[in-house]
């Protein structure tokens, strides 16, 4: 593990009841590195990335981010941590209901205890970067799946991450809504020089990427660059 | 734009914090009138006062009484807050992702129930002037006053509402944490619940013995007080431990359909069912605590008319509580019934007739409240009536039939509350359940 | 090549003579081999000698005389027809790549090997077929791009599925 290294992963086995999800991944992501993690359903892929996101620990094997161990922090930390450095951007159920778009853009940065009008500022800027400004006020109930992937995009993104974490963020759109998605993030993610890991079962997202993880049965295998 | 932590506390719902309030308000009322009895003095007192108050041998036990009494509020508050669960899992978990530490979450939801706790708990000194003015003054004749009117509460006030309205934070903190964690394991197992309830219910009978040890008034109070406060605890964590197992040990024997499936159910989540079945278990004990007691006046000789008031107030009161809880109860039903309503839909879908879905509510319910009210009846009655009678068989036997004609009310108040959820039930296995959103 | 219906198709945007309508056709289908001259006035004088086309006039407008060409009744009957038909999908899959998959999983050894340099193959044409799609905006461009990507994406699933009914045949036996 070099000095560059963003996020490391080593040996991780994370069981649910006698349900054994991941046994032994690995994953290794440098700074403003483009990694597509691929694999069937039930293979453990979406388990890998919340535990690369900090929000599960693993049961064996650790996660390091620049350097930081997350099973030496507490719950509370790496929920910090999370919201400084890392954006997580799901395939749904990531808009709380009862808040506006906007208000929902900003949850990080309220949470960061940022100034509400600086916020609200900065919110709106993403979701006029994502083209989705005139939704600001909407509840996420009243906008379309490819327009609340636009909101998580901006969200993930209002705190200027360094490492996005994605688990299918197309995975419930049809071909063109998907194409308009991953070019977003990926031109939103450039312009942040953001690093970017993208959960995925499909061939165009994963052509996008520098590099390709495969996970299968709960362990990775790299299935090396594709460029 | 609004500010954050204004947006998420209200999220929870005009009915939910006023159905807080009012539990709230009536446990510090009832707390505020057993304070106010407490502080009644051992010398003679001004005004008429009912026999088990006046004197102050039995007046422990009816502190006892009154603060029994406040436990289905407490017990009601605690299940009020599973209202919305499934909606509130899922909020967090969309907070969490989008950045809320579980600190921010459970801060969330303390002020969110500490705040209407707390309204509730000042809302108890009109419940307690209110009772005062019921039960107290020339109205009440020969009978006497079951609140005092010259003697208050006093400086007692103060920490009795801080209480209250801190049990309504730490409540709301606790089951926001819960929240916050199901979001995540909510694709795996809930560890099963660990029976650790015992070791508060042990601090509490040792607590009670040193109240009725004697000592000073201050000693024995405060004593009694803890002892009320850790019977709580050791009840509601102890009651999901028991619910599972006896649940797990009812499966062993070959069952109707109906009863199987409501077994497994509470048996894979009896937190928030046990908890209600917690209040039935306080129930039955204040209601064969109540026949107890009647056997004793009866044995002993002469009915004192101000005893009897006195018992019947207590047994109408658990009536009152019977009633609450059985409305806990359906509250729950219907909470599970509506989050799952995919699977149950389904099921009915695939051939299972609606009626055995309806039954197994039934047999939900009961597996929730039995295994408490039996332990609870027992308490109150051989065990509580007999050692206070001390006395003879004829005694023990009608404690005994009185403990086990409680049983029978629970259970017909908990079949009706579940008669009551039918058509829920059904709603829930309606077809249109299955449509992909 | 059935060139014939094409031509009707375009014809049926309006009259136009041989040169517009070369120009037209490669814009039309990006994706294709560019349309020769010669090919185009083939077609035009079977089409006309069919009675499908008709000459409606000539185009003098800086340069050579060009003779306009434009759709008959005939030929816009001819044109429904043709779209009212479905395309036969092809029953024969003759490709190479399934030629050489095929032959890889069947002798036994460890295919992986393959599999991976040939996804990662795959991989980087869609990646480039990608990028381009994004720096156009022209919609029959982009359709065109859609087809080839998608097909892309259909064998690289295909790679996928014949790898995991080898090794399921090969555990079970």
């Amino acid at each position: 593990m070099n000095s560059t290294t963003l996020l490391h992963a080593t040996g991780l086995q994370k069981s649910f009841g006698r349900t054994p999800a991941l046994r032994g991944a690995s994953l290794t992501v440098g700074p403003r590195e483009r990694v597509a993690v691929r694999g069937r359903s039930g293979s453990g892929k979406s388990t890998l990335l919340l535990c690369l996101a900090g929000v599960l620990l693993p049961d064996a094997g650790g996660v390091t981010y620049l350097g930081r161990r997350y099973d030496a922090m507490t719950a509370d930390e790496r929920a910090r941590l999370r919201r400084r450095e890392m954006g997580l951007v799901l395939q749904h159920g990531q808009l709380v209901p009862e808040l506006t778009v906007l208000e929902n853009v900003a949850l990080p940065l309220l949470l960061e205890k940022v100034e509400r009008s600086s916020a609200a500022l900065l919110a709106h800027e993403w979701l006029a970067r994502l083209g989705v400004a005139e939704l600001a006020d909407a509840r996420p109930a009243e906008i379309s799946g490819g327009q609340a992937q636009r909101a998580a995009i901006a969200r993930a993104l209002v705190t200027g991450p360094q490492l996005v974490l994605a688990d299918e963020p197309t995975g419930s759109l049809d071909t063109v809504g998907a194409d308009e998605v991953m070019a977003v993030l990926l031109e939103a993610t450039r312009s942040c020089d953001a690093a970017l890991v993208v959960v995925t079962h499909d061939n165009r997202v994963a052509a996008r990427m520098d590099r390709e993880v495969s996970v299968e049965d709960g362990s990775t295998e790299p299935a090396g660059a594709l460029r | 734009m609004r500010p954050l932590w204004l947006v998420v506390v209200r999220t929870g719902g005009i009915g939910r914090a006023a159905t807080v309030a009012v539990c709230t308000a009536f446990t510090s009322g009832l707390l505020l009138v057993a304070v106010s009895v407490l502080r009644l003095g051992s010398g003679s007192i001004p005004e008429r006062l009912l026999a088990p108050i006046a004197d102050p041998g039995t007046r422990g036990g009816a502190v006892l009484g009154i603060v029994l009494a406040a436990l289905p509020f407490l017990l009601l508050l605690d299940q009020s807050l599973r209202l919305g669960a499934g909606e509130r899992e899922r909020r967090f978990g969309a907070l969490a992702v989008g950045g809320a530490a579980p600190a921010d979450l459970r801060r969330w939801g303390a002020i969110e129930v500490g705040v209407p706790a707390a309204v509730g708990a000042v809302g108890g000194l009109l419940v307690h002037g209110g009772l005062r003015l019921l039960l107290s003054g020339p109205h009440m004749g020969r009978v006497g006053s079951v609140v005092p009117e010259q003697t208050g509460p006093g400086w007692w006030t103060v920490p009795v509402l801080l209480t209250v309205a801190a049990y309504g934070a730490w409540a709301g903190r606790r089951a926001a944490a819960r929240a916050a964690d199901s979001w995540l394991v909510s694709r795996g197992l809930r560890r099963p619940p660990r029976p650790w309830g015992f070791i508060p219910l042990a601090g509490a009978l040792v607590l009670a013995l040193v109240s009725f040890g004697g000592g000073g008034r201050t000693v024995t109070t405060a004593a009694l007080l803890a002892a009320i406060v850790l019977l709580v605890v050791g009840a509601a964590s102890l009651a999901p431990w028991l619910v599972r197992r006896s649940a797990l040990r009812a499966l062993h024997r070959p069952r109707h359909p109906a009863a199987v499936l409501g077994l497994r159910r509470i048996a894979a989540d009896p937190g928030p069912a046990a908890r209600a079945g917690a209040a039935t278990g306080a129930v039955a004990l204040a209601l064969a605590t109540v026949l107890s007691l009647v056997v004793d006046t009866r044995s002993s000789g002469d009915p004192d008319v101000g005893l009897v008031a006195s018992l019947v107030t207590v047994g109408l009161v658990a009536g009152v509580a019977l009633l609450l809880v059985c409305g806990s109860l359906v509250v729950h039903a219907v909470e599970v019934l509506t989050d799952r309503r995919r699977s149950v839909a389904a099921i009915v879908a695939g051939g299972v007739p609606a009626s055995v879905v309806r039954r197994s509510v039934r047999a939900e319910a009961l597996a929730a409240t039995l295994p408490l009210a039996v332990p609870g009846a027992l308490l109150g009655g051989p065990v509580y009536g007999w050692l206070l009678a001390g006395g003879g068989l004829v005694e023990l036997l009608l404690v005994t039939v009185g403990a086990a004609a409680v049983v029978a009310l629970v259970a017909l108040a908990v079949v009706l509350a579940a008669r009551l959820v039918g058509p829920l039930a059904d709603a829930a296995t309606d077809p249109v359940n299955l449509r992909t959103a | 090549m059935a060139l014939n219906h094409v031509v009707l198709g375009l014809l049926a945007e309006g009259p136009q003579h041989g040169y517009d309508l070369k120009r037209a056709h490669d814009v039309r289908f990006a994706a294709a081999r560019p349309l020769a001259f010669g090919q185009v006035y083939a077609t035009l004088g079977r089409l006309e000698r069919d009675g499908f086309v008709e000459r409606v006039g000539t185009d003098q407008d800086q340069g050579p005389e060009r003779v306009v060409f434009a759709l008959t009744e005939a030929g816009r009957r001819v044109l429904d027809e043709w779209l009212a038909d479905p395309e036969e999908p092809h029953r024969y899959a003759a490709d190479e790549l399934v030629r050489k998959t095929v032959t890889a999983l069947a002798l036994g050894a460890d295919a992986s090997r393959f599999l991976r340099t040939q996804r990662v193959a795959h991989l980087e044409v869609m990646r480039l077929l990608l990028a381009e799609q994004d720096a156009v905006t022209d919609v029959a461009h982009r359709i065109a791009l859609d087809h080839t990507i998608a097909h892309l994406d259909a064998d690289l699933r295909w790679l996928e599925s014949a790898h995991d009914r080898v090794t399921a045949e090969r555990n079970a036996s």
